[in-house]
């Protein structure tokens, strides 16, 4: 892409539906005068993300103090190859905990939340991607996808929540997401189909609501209100989504054999696709890929048992099971760099839209199959315009029960509150363990420019 | 529609001759020219509420006269009827103002409704008649969960394993002759529309000023696309089966075995209603009869009631026809959709249907009387789902098993009316009369014991909302809530029976004890705050061998069990519980009899000290603030955002000691409210062990009760006991319990024109000699819970 974003926006708000496209002339602006849309990316696994091969040549974690070294050259270990280029702006962290969870295959909302957490009860409070949404509206306030075996539609895997009760759904069937995404675009089929009705719906209900509202006295009629102010809003989506169209059918992907192809792997680029164009044409700003699930099988990359199988130690043909495990953590690693390199090519500010992204790869289950949260990596790509203190960086803090280790995962969002400019001094609970609340208070400080 | 100052009537004259000589006379000495405490400055302020300032200004002023706050103690105070004139013309100009939203918030608010004058809603001096505002009460998630959890929220698979262990033998095909496991996982996946509101002072969940918003709706409308399709096709199961090959092997969980092929498929099961099938499987035209019969059960699984002829015609050309050009299935699934989207799903309305009587109040129609006495005691629908004809989706020829579980027996809405709904339908429930029989019946339930345990919790009693009030007023099932650092507490004195899941069994323990004392239904307030019983719901009375051996002998086994709690020892508390001959035992365990001078009601149940306590300490301010708030009818201010509310560390101290640092005069006016209130606690450790020394001295237990209206002298108390029998004792105790039972089942806050309801409930519970049931009877057959205005 080779067009300047803000005079390629420009383009577009000339035209019709300008009115409804005014929110993001709002958001240009605001790029022009130094405020730039803040965009986060969570790419979580299954089955644990193992530490000890994320470790560039000649550095390694688990000691009793800090190592703080840059990735300027250091050779990347083999899985990570395609963050070569990209090694300017990767962060790998090691040694945070997360024993406040509750972990085993999953820790579930517990991964981004930093709480205890189970997948039969509703989420005790939001998890960092809920909260950053929150605080990040857009055409879609977040953005999940998920990689699952079957086709359901939407799918609530148990990881994300925007606030207490309020799981976050995660799009699961290529085809279903992008009818949510891109519907508005599509000439026919049966996603068109789905699409229209669901205007049809909300329209004829709107109508309805305004009539009740007539009989109701006043108190009762604004509480009426707030429900009908949702049907507008999700009228006003899809109204926006019309005025968006230039740059939706600009930049949504093609709908190929990937949606449709009986190999989950190919949903999962598909997800990938769907989350660098939504991120370009502004529909979101936070994005959660959780990228498989236990029971997930990688055929397409050529490993026919599923990811809880490889966890307990079954290899596939040739391949042993460290193989297979590899295999899965590079095939995500060449999705996240192919994302980041798509954001890379549109210009933004005096950068590119990368600069202004955060992309943070790591598992919902600690390092390992069966985790006991000890030691919860984070593979950190994007610095926020500088403000995330790294230019290619290596940490890894003291280990879990040595007298230095005080960092949790929960100090690694807090440090996301900070960077997204909503800073706030906890995030989930602590970890009794570790002592007092107050020394486990705030962000990771040797990251905050 | 918020009645404020119901009996006065303000004209401007009046206004300026009340207001302003009240500001002159207790305000302006300290709020003036010369003195302007707090940056507070009173001689410009006039009455000119349309403007935002001054009216903020005034909306200040009217709290601090209303909570007794301003003017201070030690200075000239307003007479009673004096403060009560000034607050109700303030209100009532306030309200009148365009800057009306903080009065309006603290009016539908449960954390504000101490608010409203104490003393006027007793004193009989309130005229008007009782009803409540025409309102719509937004669902109850729980109530939702019901509808929806079990029918359209669950993500099932089926997981089949060939040729490891198993029950079944393979007949036929390929693997004829292997063993067959399968297991069926549905774990229920899908998001409640309605978060749960809870406010932290309140504690209660459920209140009808609670909205839907667009995040409702959006959870709402996801959930309807997955119904839709489960009602006109199916419910979808991934199917995954693993057979075994040479290269797999055992695995130690519900993989069974790692490794072997695996494959996927999807079908669908359930059975869906005929005329929906027959409807989205045809691409003829539907006949409007055909449609009307499916509209009729599309209203009776989600609106529990039957179509108007309006509805007919309006749901046929504004969602059926519009959709048509989709397609049958699509335009079948819109009406579908479309139901469970509308207002009279998210929303149940209360607006009075009957004709209205002179005074313009209008009673409640039949099938509002249902909802509204229905709801107020339980949980789930009021009204079930009559017989459907359906058809079963899975028509495979499978193996057995799978078969088994996926051809259903019965449709996953199967629900049946409520009593309640019975009655309604035999055209018994009407008037007043029929109102309190159909009460009285409801309350008058089979007694089946009053044990609760995570098997069988509040939810499965009959009307769970009972015990959920006094969960929800008391906070006590709150304790799990609060981290204790459990792996700290071996070999600590007084801690080292509390373990990971002591705090539930607590709660249990609690929730048993009221269901016994409401059982009795006699002095239910005051055994509630005094009993000196308590019940231990995990224990059947039993020292097992293999436990104490497992504990690591008995001295461990002693110190470790869970009576410790109550500081009581499992081998001078032994019984024989199954054997026991007296039935209600074997049933429901020993009722044990403490210490007197150790417990004494519910605020000295472990759970709710633990509840009411911090990680590592006590909470006397969080326990002080409790009592007054809930028991005294007073109310405290947030902390403001100035306040860093920290106690220093110093382990030498007590924590009492270390609380001296409030008696600062700019921290005591808001902590003398609570403080001396929950000082008497510290005869607890903070896992709510009853302790007789504390840093190696004996506990200080001192404390002070004084009446939030100041009407009585502060009177001092050595210990628990004492405060807990005196508040026991007072009518201010019992009136606040009443205030809390209202707000709890009417779902809003009191008004003045309550009184009437609210003094009838008062002699109601005196006469009946405390009974629960009664005040109950006496609440849902007032004006306030059948009249809307």
């Amino acid at each position: 892409m080779d067009l300047n974003r803000r005079n390629w926006l420009r383009g577009i708000t000339l035209g019709a539906g300008a009115t409804a496209f005014r929110p993001f002339l709002h958001h240009l602006e605001a790029a022009e005068q130094g405020q730039l849309p803040k965009r986060f990316v969570f790419v979580l696994k299954s089955s644990g993300l193992q530490g000890e091969y994320l470790n560039p040549t000649g550095l390694n974690h688990g000691g009793d103090q800090l190592v703080d070294e840059s990735l300027d050259g250091r050779q990347l270990p083999a899985t990570l190859t395609a963050l070569e280029p990209l090694k300017d702006k990767l962060t790998i962290i090691q040694g945070l905990s997360g024993k406040m969870t509750r972990l085993g295959h999953s820790a579930h909302y517990g991964a981004l939340g930093g709480y205890k957490a189970s997948p039969h009860a509703p989420p005790l409070y939001a998890t960092i991607d809920g909260h950053l949404s929150e605080s990040f509206p857009a055409v879609f306030n977040h953005v999940g996808f998920k990689m699952g075996e079957g086709n359901q539609g939407v799918t609530f895997p148990s990881i994300s929540a925007k606030g207490k009760g309020q799981q976050l759904p995660f799009q699961q069937n290529p085809m279903a997401a992008f009818e949510n995404l891109f519907g508005s675009i599509l000439e026919d089929g049966d996603l068109k189909k789905k699409y229209t009705r669901t205007g049809n719906v909300l329209d004829a209900m709107s109508e309805d609501i305004r009539q009740l509202q007539k009989v109701l006295p006043v108190s009762e009629k604004e509480k009426l209100g707030h429900y009908l102010n949702g049907f507008e809003s999700l009228r006003d989506r899809r109204v926006k989504l019309v005025s968006m169209q230039a740059m939706l059918k600009g930049n949504a992907p093609d709908l190929s054999d990937k949606y449709t192809s009986r190999y989950k792997t190919h949903h999962l680029e598909a997800h990938f696709d769907m989350a660098a164009a939504s991120l370009i044409c502004g529909l979101t700003n936070v994005i959660t890929v959780h990228a498989d699930g236990l029971d997930s099988v990688y055929s397409g990359i050529g490993i026919g048992n599923n990811v809880h199988a490889i966890g307990h130690g079954a290899g596939y043909a040739t391949l042993s099971a460290q193989d297979c495990r590899n295999a899965i953590r590079e095939f995500h690693v060449d999705l996240i760099a192919d994302l980041a390199k798509k954001l890379d090519e549109v210009p933004e500010g005096d950068g590119t839209m990368l600069d202004n992204t955060l992309i943070v790869y790591t598992s919902d289950n600690a390092a390992k199959h069966h985790s006991v949260g000890s030691d919860w990596p984070m593979l950190v790509l994007g610095n926020m315009g500088g403000a995330l203190k790294s230019q290619g960086r290596y940490l890894a803090y003291p280990s879990y029960g040595r007298a230095n280790h005080r960092h949790t995962i929960c100090n690694w969002f807090t440090t996301l509150c900070h960077l997204a400019g909503i800073p706030q001094d906890f995030f989930g609970q602590p970890d009794m363990a570790l002592g007092k609340v107050e020394d486990q208070a705030g962000p990771l400080s040797e990251l905050l420019a | 529609m918020i009645a404020v100052g119901s009996n006065c009537d303000a004209s401007s004259e009046s206004d300026v001759e009340i207001l302003m000589p009240f500001l002159q006379q207790f305000c302006t000495d300290c709020h003036g020219v010369d003195l302007a405490e707090a940056g507070l400055q009173f001689d410009s302020l006039d009455l000119d509420f349309n403007n935002g300032e001054n009216t903020h200004l005034w909306d200040r002023i009217l709290t601090q006269v209303q909570l007794r706050d301003m003017p201070p103690e030690d200075v000239e105070q307003p007479s009673r009827d004096k403060r009560i004139a000034f607050i109700n013309i303030l209100e009532n100009l306030i309200f009148e103002s365009p800057h009306n939203s903080e009065l309006l918030k603290r009016k539908l608010l449960p954390q504000y409704a101490n608010y409203t004058d104490h003393e006027s809603l007793f004193d009989g001096s309130v005229s008007e008649q009782p009803y409540t505002p025409a309102r719509l009460w937004r669902q109850r998630p729980v109530i939702y969960d019901e509808i929806w959890g079990n029918a359209y929220g669950r993500a099932p698979w089926f997981s089949v394993k060939i040729g490891g262990t198993g029950n079944h033998l393979i007949q036929r095909g390929p693997h004829r002759g292997k063993l067959m496991a399968t297991r069926y996982f549905q774990d229920q996946k899908y998001a409640n529309p309605f978060f749960e509101f809870v406010h932290h002072a309140s504690g209660f969940s459920d209140y009808a000023s609670i909205v839907a918003d667009q995040s409702s709706l959006e959870a709402l409308l996801v959930n309807a696309e997955t119904m839709a399709q489960i009602l006109t096709e199916g419910q979808k199961v991934r199917i995954v089966t693993q057979i075994k090959n040479k290269g797999s092997r055992t695995g130690n969980n519900e993989a069974m075995f790692v490794g072997g092929v695996t494959t996927t498929a999807n079908e669908f099961r359930g059975r869906v209603p005929v005329v929906f099938q027959s409807i989205a499987q045809s691409d003829q035209a539907v006949s409007r009869d055909e449609f009307n019969q499916a509209l009729k059960i599309a209203f009776a699984l989600f609106l529990r009631r039957q179509p108007n002829p309006d509805e007919y015609d309006h749901y046929w050309q504004a969602v059926f026809e519009r959709n048509l050009p989709l397609g049958n299935k699509m335009a079948l699934q819109a009406v579908l959709i479309y139901i469970t989207l509308t207002p009279e799903f998210v929303y149940r309305m209360e607006l009075g249907l009957s004709e209205p009587e002179q005074d313009g109040r209008r009673f409640l129609s039949p099938q509002e009387l249902t909802y509204a006495i229905h709801y107020a005691l339980n949980n789930r629908p009021a009204f079930g789902v009559e017989e459907i004809d359906t058809v079963d989706v899975y028509q495979k020829k499978s193996e057995a098993p799978i078969r088994k579980t996926m051809m259903t027996s019965r449709p996953a809405w199967g629900a049946g009316h409520s009593q309640i709904a019975n009655e309604m339908n035999a055209g018994n429930l009407e008037t007043r009369d029929d109102v309190e029989r159909v009460v009285r019946d409801a309350l008058d339930v089979r007694n089946n014991g009053w044990v609760t345990n995570h098997n069988r919790t509040y939810l499965s009693k009959p009307n769970p909302r009972i015990l959920q009030f006094f969960r929800e007023f008391f906070g006590y099932h709150k304790a799990p809530e609060v981290f204790k650092d459990v792996n700290q507490f071996g070999g600590v004195e007084g801690f080292e029976q509390f373990d990971q899941g002591s705090a539930s069994k607590l709660v249990y323990d609690t929730d048993s004890l009221i269901l016994h004392i409401l059982q009795k239904d006699k002095d239910v307030l005051f055994e509630l705050l005094t009993t000196n019983r308590s019940v231990a719901v995990y224990w059947n009375g039993k020292n097992d061998p293999v436990q104490i051996q497992r504990a690591g002998g008995e001295d461990k086994y002693r110190s470790k069990h869970h009576l410790q709690s109550y500081n009581l020892d499992p081998y001078d508390q032994a019984y024989d519980k199954d054997g026991n001959t007296d039935s209600e035992i074997r049933q429901n365990g020993i009722v044990f009899e403490l210490p007197k001078d150790q417990r004494c009601g519910i605020l000295t149940q472990p759970s709710w000290l633990i509840a009411h306590s911090g990680n590592f300490d006590n909470d006397p301010v969080r326990r002080g603030k409790w009592i007054r708030e809930k028991l005294l009818a007073g109310s405290v201010m947030d902390v403001p955002v100035n306040v860093d509310a920290r106690i220093p560390d110093d382990e030498h101290q007590t924590l009492r000691q270390r609380f001296g640092v409030v008696k600062e005069e700019s921290c005591w006016r808001c902590h003398k409210k609570m403080n001396p209130l929950g000082m008497p606690f510290e005869a607890y450790n903070h896992v709510g062990r009853w302790r007789a020394t504390e840093k190696g001295k004996p506990v200080d237990t001192t404390g002070a009760i004084d009446s939030t209206d100041h009407s009585s002298p502060t009177q001092q108390v050595s210990g628990v006991r004492p405060m807990m029998e005196a508040l026991a004792r007072s009518s201010l105790v019992r009136q606040s319990f009443i205030r809390h039972v209202f707000r709890y089942f009417m779902g809003r806050n009191e008004m003045l024109s309550d009184s009437k309801t609210l003094i009838e409930m008062d002699k109601a519970y005196v006469e009946s000699g405390g009974s629960f049931n009664e005040l109950l009877v006496s609440l849902l057959t007032s004006d306030s819970f059948l009249y809307r205005k």
